[in-house]
């Protein structure tokens, strides 16, 4: 079986119905990697659809010592960037925390072992979603692709350790929304929690 | 290890991308410090819950669509391939025209040099005049060949096709306005590349900026971002400065490609 790189050359180089076997390979993810940043089904069938193009559009570009994923990732993200300007956001509004000093929190009692409930995954979701697009990006790549931190650095044009921060960040954040949310959802009764971040 | 050092390997952690003396080293931490044992495991739980997030199928609508578009592409490529440009259609018109044994090909060619002789002989000299209209008429053709090559499938082609087209680009705005197309639309960078270092010589032309800054946000390629930029700035026109500043604040650029050209704009202020 060829690899997703020996397929992009041969699609490079002219033979373009092996664009088909890198679509059925990856449909599904790039779809569902749309889905979580737009959270929006049509604009996401949209994206996968713009993804190929630009595959053929710019498969010129493919360099032979390219890695596919990476680049694949790239011309996704672009895509998606596109369709967020159009909405007057932007993917790369990172926080302007970035580089800020984050001290470890201290929490006693935290009602996370709730997770485990099918109510909690659904909660957990909404806290996906409320995150920041530059924050809800990193941990889809890394979490839902299992790209590696190296490889994201190529996608979002970030050195390793910036990425490595904001998974960090982003994990944290989430966790307080989450808290958040579950705090909101069991009513009064339930034990306080002090979030550090929560963007609501 | 200290509670700043166990945050930078967080994310590590969690996936489980820790060599085994770092995992050790954040067990013994751990071992010792409950806000960073709280901390990491409140972030295994979330990054474990995310796990159990499910992913959805795509709507067959997918499928339909990239197989529609694909088989559409693939017709379209196959048309360009079958239908010839006009220099092919010429050759084809030609190699029917021109007789296939050797015989009659150097009968032919020695009829064309004889009548050739007795035209140069008879003629005079072409006056001022007559030069004027046939170095108009070779710049047409020189027009004509250059267009038509950028026209073409292949990217030497086109390569060649922006150089027929340098010639004339002086006193034809069709020909900038081709160029200025090429830069923003053709797929092969090495094409736009040629494109714009063609268009350097008519960078005081406002059609011709005003192009290139409706381009640059197109420009994926550093390389062609790089040159785009490069010519905007030199032009030295507000606008031109401005529309360098918006697409740099808002475009997914390079972070080598974003360092060079935040100190070009640096010198320039």
């Amino acid at each position: 079986m060829k690899s997703d790189h020996e397929l992009m050359i041969s699609v490079r180089d002219g033979r373009v119905a092996e664009l088909g076997a890198l679509f059925e390979r990856h449909n599904a993810r790039i779809y569902n990697f749309f889905l979580r940043m737009t959270r929006d089904r049509q604009a996401s069938e949209d994206l996968v659809q713009e993804a190929f193009v630009r595959i053929l559009k710019y498969r010129h570009t493919y360099r032979s010592d390219g890695e596919f994923v990476t680049w694949f990732y790239r011309l996704a993200r672009n895509a998606a960037n596109d369709h967020f300007r159009k909405l007057g956001r932007t993917l790369d509004a990172v926080s302007a925390d970035e580089e800020a000093v984050v001290e470890p929190v201290c929490e006693q009692d935290l009602p996370l072992a709730k997770l485990e409930s099918g109510e909690s995954a659904e909660l957990l979701r909404t806290a996906l979603d409320r995150l920041p697009e530059d924050k809800r990006e990193v941990l889809i790549l890394t979490r839902f692709h299992g790209l590696k931190h190296e490889q994201i650095g190529e996608i979002l044009g970030c050195k390793v350790g910036a990425v490595k921060v904001r998974v960090h960040r982003a994990v944290k954040q989430l966790r307080d929304v989450y808290l958040t949310l579950l705090r909101e959802a069991s009513g009064p009764s339930e034990p306080g929690f002090p979030p550090s971040e929560v963007p609501l | 290890m200290s509670c700043r050092q166990i945050e930078t390997l967080t994310a590590d952690y969690l996936a489980g991308s820790l060599d085994a003396a770092e995992a050790r080293r954040i067990e013994d931490h751990l071992a010792t410090c409950d806000s960073c044992r709280l901390e990491l495991e409140s972030a295994q739980l979330v990054w474990d819950g995310l796990g159990e997030l499910a992913d959805e199928s795509p709507p067959a609508a997918v499928r339909e669509r990239f197989y529609g578009m694909l088989e559409g592409y693939r017709q379209a490529a196959e048309n360009e391939i079958r239908s010839p440009g006009w220099l092919e259609r010429l050759g084809l018109w030609w190699a029917s025209w021109w007789p296939q044994q050797p015989v009659r090909q150097l009968g032919w060619t020695l009829a064309a040099v004889a009548a050739g002789l007795v035209v140069g002989t008879r003629l005079t000299a072409p006056d001022g005049g007559e030069m004027t209209q046939l170095r108009d008429e070779v710049a047409g053709l020189s027009r004509l060949v250059g267009l038509s090559l950028l026209e073409q499938g292949s990217a030497s082609d086109r390569l060649r096709g922006v150089s027929y087209s340098r010639r004339g680009a002086a006193t034809d705005p069709r020909i900038l306005e081709t160029l200025v197309d090429v830069v923003a639309n053709d797929p092969d960078v090495n094409v736009r590349l040629a494109a714009i270092d063609a268009l350097a010589a008519f960078a005081d032309r406002e059609p011709v900026l005003e192009g290139l800054r409706r381009s640059l946000p197109q420009q994926q390629a550093p390389l062609a971002q790089l040159a785009v930029v490069d010519l905007l700035l030199a032009a030295n026109g507000g606008e031109s400065h401005v529309a360098v500043r918006r697409w740099l604040s808002e475009a997914t650029v390079d972070e080598t490609v974003r360092t060079y050209v935040e100190s070009r704009l640096g010198q320039e202020v």
